[in-house]
């Protein structure tokens, strides 16, 4: 395993003690591991330091006189309690039928279809047959959540899956990534799917 | 000791000192609506989960059982309220309610007025949104409130495990977002 692909696990304080000493000392050894951890810090400090911003006060001054003003309209206001449950059922059962007339939603993609319907053996089973990964550590990582090496291999699949659908930057999560799949990345990965003869 | 202070006051408060509320109020307010303004890019859900937080506080104070610090039972429910918004507009987008377009409203309401600090929330917000819902909100709790991952656990019931993978994968994700794009 490259040093390289491991700083980020240090860096997430999510290596076991052998393996955090064993990349300490490699840190001691090489200078350019220790350039990149650097560099790595450097980056994750610039991302911290735009969320650190000092701001705000009127707003936050504002909050509570308008959280009281809530309060009191909700004690003024009387709930009809039959309301809050019919309502809503009944727009959803209007939206429903709106929606089933207008014909959106017949175009859900193939592979959303098809996975909604795989259970997380099946998940592994395409991933293993697709990268020829180590099942035991795909299903640990991808659908369990482990930590040292085997967040590497789960994101080295995540990556090879993202590349072998040609798939946009945005979806590390292979749930998310299969939800959110367009209809052309649905197609490249469904042909793949096929070539490979999983389906 | 902070602890302490926090259960003195939802005593005060349960007892009838409503300006109890208000120190807790003045005390959390802050980590509340940045906690939900980085969960959900923009100031607008922001504030309304924000306002949210602090109903549900006042409505629900008085059940607080003592047994888990104030800081994690607050945070508890805004990392719930904060998942509920992006699930409602997920929601609203399906049904056709919303076609609010956020980058524009964001220009025309936001926390600050100023064009630096504006320009540092939407490259952050722009970076945080490349990040799964799992992955930003462990992000955010390791790096915003610095937390460990047992008490991101505890906050979100999610296993250790598990928090640790999705942080690894959101550090690697951000990390290879600064390095490669110009954001």
């Amino acid at each position: 395993m490259n040093y390289k692909d491991k700083i980020p696990l240090y860096l997430a304080d999510n290596m076991s003690a052998d393996k955090k000493a064993d990349f300490e000392a490699e840190l001691l050894r090489s200078s350019e591991l220790k350039s990149q951890l650097d560099e790595q810090t450097e980056l994750l400090k610039e991302v911290i330091s735009l969320g650190q911003i000092e701001t705000g006060e009127p707003y936050f001054n504002n909050l509570l006189p308008g959280v009281r003003l809530r309060l009191e309209a909700g004690r003024r206001h009387s709930f009809y309690p039959g309301l809050a449950l019919g309502l809503p059922i009944l727009a959803v059962i209007v939206i429903l039928i709106i929606r089933s007339f207008s014909g959106s939603g017949e175009d859900k993609p193939v592979i959303s279809r098809i996975v909604s319907g795989l259970n997380d053996e099946s998940k592994t089973e395409i991933l293993v047959v697709l990268f020829d990964a180590d099942a035991a550590s795909v299903q640990q990582t991808e659908f369990i959540g482990s930590t040292d090496d085997d967040e590497i291999l789960a994101g080295r699949v995540t990556d090879e899956l993202k590349r072998a659908a040609g798939i946009k930057e945005g979806y590390l999560d292979t749930d998310e990534l299969i939800n959110n799949l367009s209809k052309e990345e649905t197609e490249t990965i469904c042909n793949n799917l096929i070539t490979k003869k999983i389906f | 000791m902070a602890e302490d202070k926090d259960f003195e006051y939802v005593r005060q408060f349960i007892s009838g000192d409503e300006n109890a509320f208000n120190l807790l109020v003045q005390k959390y307010r802050q980590k509340i609506y940045w906690h939900s303004r980085r969960m959900l890019n923009n100031h607008t859900d922001a504030d309304e989960v924000t306002q949210e937080v602090l109903i549900v506080l006042y409505r629900k104070l008085k059940d607080f059982s003592f047994k888990s610090s104030l800081y994690t039972w607050i945070f508890k429910i805004t990392a719930n309220r904060s998942i509920n918004q992006i699930n409602r507009r997920k929601f609203k987008r399906f049904f056709f309610f919303d076609d609010t377009d956020y980058d524009t409203l964001k220009k025309d309401e936001d926390i600050s007025d100023n064009i630096d600090n504006r320009e540092k929330l939407a490259r952050l917000d722009k970076i945080l949104r490349m990040l799964p819902v799992k992955q930003r909100e462990v992000f955010l709790f390791r790096n915003f409130e610095e937390l460990s991952y047992e008490e991101i656990s505890a906050i979100t019931g999610k296993s250790v495990g598990g928090l640790k993978a999705n942080y690894f994968h959101a550090l690697k994700k951000v990390i290879e977002l600064m390095k490669n794009y110009e954001l």
